[in-house]
């Protein structure tokens, strides 16, 4: 069964323009999806839209079969999903340990050392990390919390390429070895091709796009 | 939420010391316009206090049904067959709330036996007497009252006193007088068969008053002898005390003199024998200018507090919205709006905690230094104020008919007061200031808290 479904989803913005007319698509536990497209062309509405943060025009994003905007969208946000931004959006008066504290109360140590941060880096100011340290904290941050579904929004479009591979490589395992539902929406092939499902957004529509595809294009780059 | 709160205020040191220091500046002066208010209108109570208010029960002379007019061979015999004020009725007058004390004049006529009155004008023989009152509180008599006598020498009358006497240092050095000795009147109206009463010095005054050229010895204020009422009953032969010149009765603020008239007008007293007469006029003198010095400061402070509740909630404003961010990716990982906004106004509180209780010594070491600079420029304003002598007749307040002016001396708003800046005060800023923070955090950060987390968020970046 799908653990998040979007039924004729459409959005518009304020000026009229519509990005997203009646998207259908169905996420399962345990898989990576990408969402490419070109800019502008809606991907980080969609997340947004996925994640609570914003509501639709009109259709349903349903979280185990319930409807998010009847549930509530700040109950979405607290209870089913976790975010992870290019630009980490971590609370920079706070620790790497203290961040990841803030969704979650089991002891934040134990999972920022399994990705990769030292003791010492875990209780320096978030600003005195690098970016990958940064991304890798923000990863930790929504590992950490109970939601099911992980979202992020160019989750590496901030690295290096070595960092990017290791990030990558994290989210993947998030996927298959702890069983969570991981989103991406990414400008990057790369990324991409590591997916287990990729969706393209094309003129405000969602379409899965093959294997075959994604190659030709990394190919044409 | 308590420990963000705290993280913030102690890892973001530089906001929290702008904030810290706004908030100090800001509370030193609501701190110290504050006490220069309270001192200001405690000043002000002190001086209406001083110049002091009075209302009058006394017999009402319009009404003639209550008096009889008898034709003699020396002209018309007047007498009131009225209703008298009795002592019942001036503790039902007493039990109004605002009157802290009274005094009953009585009134008679002496020849002095064992010593002598200092001379004035003589009408011809048996002239050489004077006109003595009878008080129930000397303290509160006109004469001490408005500064004409002082007493110099002794104590007041008060209505324990029996058969008690103050004299004025002029006819204590006339005849040798001193506390404790004791003098001889007899009461001079034409009846006769009134008995010699001894009377005991047991205060003298000082007159300020100057006579001018023509005083009769009656007339003359440094024969003045002033009694209690046992006396006057004994030297005038009365069964009980008469308040021939009515009782006064003084009020704790002048400035409520009126809507304590009011009540005493409803009393059950026999209003058509009585009178009420309120004389505030020392208090209207001042008033105008306690009324400057008051709406000066007042106005100060509402400015004070005007401008330091603008700067505030703009410092705030500015607080909230660089934390836009913040609030965005609180709001994305599922922290409510409640919940952020409370942490913003426990940020705010714990700074202002620390800054109000700092403004406490600076403003304990600048409110006095700004009061007297304010008070000074006041005073320089400020006219001593005049009480001229009434022109329509109806104030004669003398037992003889005369006007006894004001001393004016201690009716000038004061060019410096006492300020002290009290735990009141500071609880009061603490209470104001906490509930300021609150609405100004609440206000700034609505229009963030209404946004959509997602605009935020792309607004960031």
């Amino acid at each position: 069964m799908s653990i998040l479904e979007v039924k004729g989803l459409q959005y518009s913005y304020e000026n009229k323009k519509r990005v997203l007319r009646g998207i259908n698509a169905q996420m399962e536990q345990g898989k990576m999806y990408a969402i490419l497209g070109p800019s502008g062309c809606g991907k980080t509405t969609l997340l947004s839209l996925l994640g609570g943060l914003d509501s639709p025009s009109s259709g349903q994003i349903l979280y185990q079969g319930k409807d998010i905007a009847k549930t509530g969208f700040a109950d979405h946000r607290r209870n089913h999903v976790a975010f992870i931004f290019q630009s980490y959006n971590l609370i920079d008066y706070l620790t790497p340990m203290e961040n990841v504290a803030l969704t979650s109360k089991l002891p934040p140590l134990p999972i920022l050392e399994q990705l990769g941060l030292t003791a010492e880096e875990a209780k320096r100011n978030v600003l005195k990390l690098s970016g990958g340290q940064q991304q890798r904290v923000a990863i930790a941050r929504a590992l950490a919390s109970d939601a099911q579904v992980i979202l992020g929004d160019e989750p590496t479009g901030n690295l290096d390429e070595d960092t990017a591979a290791e990030i990558t490589a994290i989210l993947k395992d998030s996927a298959h070895k702890s069983g969570k539902c991981v989103v991406i929406v990414t400008h990057s092939n790369e990324l991409a091709k590591e997916a287990d499902v990729v969706f393209r957004l094309r003129k405000g529509d969602l379409q899965i796009s093959d294997a075959s595809e994604i190659e030709q294009e990394r190919k044409k780059k | 939420m308590i420990e963000r709160a705290f993280f913030y205020t102690t890892r973001k040191r530089g906001k929290t010391l702008m904030l810290l220091l706004t908030l100090f500046v800001i509370s030193t002066f609501v701190l110290t316009g504050l006490s220069i208010l309270a001192a200001a209108d405690h000043s002000a109570l002190s001086l209406r206090q001083s110049v002091g208010g009075s209302i009058k029960l006394e017999l009402d002379e319009n009404n003639r049904q209550n008096w009889t007019y008898q034709q003699s061979v020396g002209g018309t015999l007047v007498g009131y067959t009225g209703t008298p004020i009795t002592d019942a009725d001036i503790e039902k007058v007493m039990s109004v709330k605002g009157i802290h004390g009274y005094n009953g004049v009585g009134d008679g006529s002496v020849f002095a036996m064992d010593f002598s009155f200092i001379s004035g004008f003589s009408f011809g023989p048996g002239s050489d007497y004077s006109r003595l009152p009878s008080v129930s509180n000397s303290e509160y008599f006109n004469y001490f009252r408005r500064g004409a006598f002082k007493l110099v020498e002794g104590r007041h009358i008060t209505p324990e006193d029996d058969h008690a006497v103050l004299i004025s240092t002029a006819l204590a050095e006339r005849n040798g007088l001193k506390l404790g000795d004791t003098i001889t009147v007899q009461c001079c109206y034409d009846a006769g068969g009134y008995p010699n009463v001894s009377l005991e010095v047991i205060g003298i005054y000082q007159s300020t008053l100057d006579d001018g050229g023509f005083t009769t010895t009656s007339t003359d204020k440094r024969n003045r002898l002033i009694i209690d009422h046992k006396a006057m009953q004994e030297i005038m032969m009365h069964d009980v005390i008469q308040y021939d010149n009515g009782v006064e009765f003084f009020v704790d603020d002048p400035r409520d003199i009126d809507k304590i008239a009011a009540q005493i007008q409803k009393l059950d007293l026999d209003w058509n024998c009585f009178k009420l007469t309120v004389d505030n006029t020392a208090y209207e003198a001042v008033a105008s200018s306690l009324t400057a010095m008051q709406n000066m400061v007042t106005g100060l402070i509402i400015g004070i507090v005007i401008v330091s509740i603008g700067i505030l909630a703009l410092i705030l404003n500015m607080w909230i919205k660089q934390r836009t961010h913040e609030t965005g990716i609180l709001l994305s990982i599922g922290v409510s709006k409640v919940k952020i906004v409370t942490q913003y106004i426990l940020e705010t509180l714990m700074i202002a905690m620390i800054a109000f209780g700092l403004s406490y010594f600076s403003s304990g070491a600048i409110a006095q230094g700004t009061s007297n600079l304010l008070f000074s420029q006041v005073a320089e304003t400020q006219p001593i104020p005049e009480i001229e002598t009434p022109d329509d007749g109806t104030e004669y307040l003398d037992i003889t008919g005369q006007y006894i002016p004001y001393d004016t001396s201690n009716m000038v708003a004061p060019d410096s007061i006492e300020v002290h800046v009290t735990v009141e005060h500071l609880l009061w800023v603490y209470l104001l200031g906490m509930a300021i923070c609150t609405a100004a955090v609440v206000l700034a950060s609505l229009p963030v808290v209404k946004m959509k987390p997602k605009n935020i968020l792309s607004q960031m970046s």
